[in-house]
């Protein structure tokens, strides 16, 4: 019945599909409306999760009592001022330990509306320190957090269970105040879930989300994007931006894509090698921020392992760094613009006129010389006493760092340094434990690249990284000290930087430290982690958003409020 | 025949619990760990780690860990704390009571994650098959009957090329070409990414906008594929005696063509269409992760690291019981189209 009319419907639906595609190209964008491509679909909402694209979320949404911004200085939005000895909020209770006072700031509301208040920070407490209440990562706080008193409806006091310097806790340890969950929500969806949090749609989809950000969740569409709306009660900054998304796009050739067709307008936290292509899109501008992450060259200076000999000589592993043009190498392979870090820990932490080697061949030259490792056989290689100055060079199969490897063995090919290059998996082979026969705890490399990253917030050590006790052995055969660095001189400093609260002493012990680790010369930067950012310039006006940006692990978008369209 | 279609369906009954038996045992001897990526957070406390594994009974040995994916765990009372003592029952009911367990990763129902997945992966993957065994046939029967002509030299030459080449570059290239070149090109152009513009309403006209590419790179390749399986079996066909025999007794070409070889010519393409249909439900893993579809392959990858235990075995349950369906649907199907089929 329909033959003689099929050619009729055919065109029609080829019409209809032409008209649909050009009606969806010339969709008027007239909604103050910002979408992020989001590399990785958030697993949970909330505490629950340690990935970074839910952590990330927090700042649109759940701002925690206290953050760290670019600079790595402390704000809060949500507390009235920031607890210091210096202001008398910060004390030492009878039994030595440190005691905390809180404010919140007057007038706080949560997204619907209801007023913040201490309550909701001691029912952050008893999440934070009754595990029966669910599955969430509560890190440092019920270990160190003896209790939290609310003084008034503003004001809580938290005790400490020892001296705790790092009272606000840092970027990996939780110990601050958990006001940001909000009591009238979850007490009574607890209740009716058998006291715990766990399985609560609240968390898994965002079903009756309220919190206290810029934002407040409108949708989570499982597996495409979330979306959040401006809260109307939030009281400070008003966002520009009325609707954000959050689109997710888990293949970064298409993040990329997507932004050069205008289907998302920021890109972030792509790769360096991308760079150029990011470059290409046109009305896009591109930057990166810090972060405390970076990959670094580490020594094996292993007193009695399998190393070579050589790096035992703290001049030989100085000629390596002096030989090795790390500023250009690094502005080659990951990009115009990336910082090399010059020391392990943050700059913070730095004393005055810490030494930084640069690249330096002549003196690389003379060092060797000094040591006793010459060309006695005109091979090209330095020797000594018969054995070749030929290190083994490891690294992960990750494409830049076997870029880095190739440059670097290039550069110390020019002062005489022969190098075996490997190329293994990271967590089952290169950084495995000893019992696992991993290549450094078993001490059977000279150099490897890899990232290990301090907390530039907490002058704290971590001793399983950096201590006599951290090297690998049978006894200890998990630990991560795989320089085999050891110094009891600067044993000594670990213990008693994790427990002088007063700043000044504190600042001045990690200085002795930094010192320390620095003159041992077992670490050389390569490159910092960056963040590069690629934000459609028709769409947001990018002169507010660069110096908002945060630079730890998860804290990226800590002003988004302050986000402005174009034009 | 429905004698024979019960038999059938209680004989995949043992079947599938060696399947998911098999599967579960490699899950955990691979020695992959839920939780294995949370070792080095220094966010997340040994205590935090113990914790949740012990709720998702990672903690108890793996027999015991079949059993509670079967059973439940409601009977089992666990040590949460890591104080050796046991604290709480668990919640879950096990598979043979309709519950598959909660995602380690998402902490939702593994049935809500895959209700919400799959009716978009049938949409894409219905619709690419369609769009695949509509032209395929047409092609193949082209081809078919003119065989060694230029036309059929030139569609034996793409197919080959098209059927060549890797999925992720199809999809990578009509990209370039129907998106970034031609939006550069000022021409209008496909969306790369998701089943609507987040901009936008939810539309149909939005949908088909954002399937075309999707639907293109997955065609692509199996259309290659399928009009020379048509096109073979056409010819074998249309060479026939009855054939030439229904051509004598003055039968129009059109008739004997679609009417007798092309049913006849069905049989092993409806085997071929039944082996393939069930990965339908398993979504097409690259193409779905490439164009951002929310969709059961999207699912399967972002499970497996961190692996996800629970939600893969149900993705294998489900395809593993497609292909069980299917076979006997298949069957159904091979008595309609060739009556001298009979089972018993």
């Amino acid at each position: 019945m329909f033959g003689k009319y099929r050619r009729m419907i055919g065109l029609v639906l080829v019409l209809t599909t032409v008209l649909g595609l050009l009606v969806g190209v010339a969709r008027a964008q007239d909604e103050a409306v910002l979408v992020i491509g989001w590399e990785q679909e958030p697993d949970v909402l909330g505490d629950g999760s340690s990935s970074t694209f839910s952590q990330l979320l927090g700042d649109f949404y759940s701002r925690k009592a206290y953050g760290w911004n670019g600079a790595y200085q402390v704000y809060s939005d949500m507390m009235a001022e920031i607890p210091s000895i210096e202001n008398g909020m910060v004390t030492t209770n009878e039994a030595g330990n440190t005691v905390v006072t809180h404010k919140l700031k007057e007038g706080l509301l949560w997204s619907d509306g209801e007023a913040v208040t201490a309550d909701d920070c001691l029912f952050g407490h008893k999440l934070f320190s009754d595990t029966s209440t669910g599955s969430i990562f509560r890190s440092d706080y019920p270990s160190v957090v003896e209790s939290l008193e609310k003084v008034d409806d503003l004001t809580i006091v938290q005790t400490f269970n020892t001296v705790y310097p790092d009272f606000l806790g840092s970027d990996n340890i939780t110990v601050m105040p958990q006001c940001r969950y909000p009591e009238h929500v979850l007490q009574p969806l607890m209740d009716a879930n058998g006291g715990t949090i766990d399985g609560l749609s609240f968390f898994t989809t965002g079903e009756g989300w309220v919190g206290f950000g810029p934002y407040t969740l409108e949708s989570w569409t499982k597996g495409d994007n979330i979306t959040m709306v401006a809260n109307p009660n939030w009281t400070g900054q008003q966002p520009a931006f009325g609707r954000v998304i959050l689109k997710f796009i888990l293949e970064s050739a298409q993040m990329q894509n997507a932004l050069d067709t205008g289907e998302i307008d920021v890109a972030f936290n792509w790769q360096n090698d991308m760079l150029e292509g990011y470059q290409a899109i046109e009305g896009v501008e591109i930057w990166n921020t810090g972060s405390p992450y970076a990959d670094a060259l580490w020594f094996n200076i292993d007193e009695d392992g399998n190393n070579h000999p050589a790096l035992r000589d703290v001049n030989v592993r100085k000629a390596i760094i002096h030989a090795i043009d790390r500023a250009n190498i690094t502005t080659a392979i990951a990009g115009e613009g990336v910082p090399v870090p010059g020391a392990f820990d943050s700059s913070v932490w730095w004393p005055e006129g810490l030494e930084i080697l640069g690249y330096d061949v002549a003196l690389a030259n003379q060092l060797l010389d000094e040591a006793g490792w010459v060309d006695s056989n005109g091979d090209g290689l330095r020797d000594k006493d018969g054995l070749n100055l030929i290190l083994k060079f490891f690294t992960t199969p990750r494409q830049s760092r076997i870029d880095y490897q190739l440059a670097i063995q290039a550069n110390l090919q020019e002062v005489g340094i022969g190098t075996q290059l490997f190329q293994v998996p990271g967590p089952a082979v290169l950084f495995a434990s000893l019992t696992n026969l991993g290549i450094m705890a078993s001490s059977d490399y000279d150099l490897a690249i890899y990232a290990s990253s301090n907390d530039p917030v907490s002058p704290n050590v971590d001793p399983s990284s950096f201590s006599c006790a951290g090297i690998p052995s049978p006894e200890n055969p998990a630990s991560g000290n795989f320089s085999h660095y050891c110094d009891p001189a600067f044993d000594e400093l670990i213990p008693q930087i994790a427990s002088t609260l007063d700043p000044a002493a504190r600042l001045a012990l990690k200085h002795q430290s930094v010192e320390l680790m620095n003159s041992a010369n077992f670490w050389a930067g390569l490159y910092v982690r960056v963040t590069w950012y690629a934000v459609r310039t028709d769409r947001v006006n990018t002169e507010g958003v660069k110096d908002g940006l945060g630079t730890l692990a998860s804290n990226w978008f800590q002003q988004i409020e302050y986000w402005q369209p174009a034009g | 025949m429905g004698k024979y279609v019960l038999r059938r369906i209680l004989s995949a009954i043992p079947l599938l619990f060696i399947i998911c038996l098999i599967v579960f045992l490699c899950l955990k001897l691979s020695g992959a760990d839920p939780l294995g990526h949370l070792a080095n957070d220094p966010r997340v406390s040994e205590a935090d780690r113990f914790m949740l594994a012990a709720r998702f009974g990672l903690n108890d040995p793996i027999p015991l860990q079949f059993v509670t994916w079967l059973f439940g765990d409601d009977w089992l009372k666990r040590d949460i704390t890591g104080d050796g003592e046991p604290d709480e029952f668990g919640k879950q009911l096990g598979v043979l009571r309709g519950d598959f367990g909660d995602s380690i990763r998402t902490r939702t129902p593994v049935a809500q994650v895959i209700s919400t997945a799959l009716p978009n992966t049938l949409l894409l993957g219905l619709t690419s098959y369609v769009v695949t065994v509509i032209i395929s046939m047409a092609i193949g029967i082209f081809a078919a009957l003119r065989q060694y002509s230029v036309w059929d030299n030139l569609i034996t030459g793409v197919s080959f090329v098209t059927f060549s080449m890797p999925i992720f570059f199809i999809a990578l290239l009509s990209v370039q070409i129907f998106a970034v070149e031609a939006k550069k090109a000022g021409l209008p152009y496909l969306p790369v990414q998701g089943m609507y513009d987040v901009r936008g309403d939810r539309s149909l006209d939005e949908l088909i906008r954002h399937m075309i590419l999707p639907v293109f790179c997955l065609s692509a390749i199996s259309i290659a594929g399928y009009s020379r399986y048509i096109r073979a079996t056409m010819l074998e066909v249309i060479s026939s005696d009855y054939i030439r025999t229904a051509r004598a007794k003055g039968l129009g070409n059109r008739r004997v063509t679609y009417l007798h070889a092309l049913k006849n010519a069905s049989l092993p393409i409806v085997t071929l269409i039944g082996l393939d249909l069930p990965f339908v439900l398993a979504g097409a893993v690259v193409t779905e992760r490439i164009f951002s579809w929310p969709g059961m392959g999207s699912v399967f990858i972002q499970s497996l690291e961190p692996i996800d235990p629970p939600v893969v075995m149900v993705f294998i349950l489900i395809i593993a019981a497609a292909v069980v369906v299917t076979q006997i649907f298949i069957d159904v199907i091979y008595a309609w189209l060739d009556p001298r089929i009979r089972y018993s």
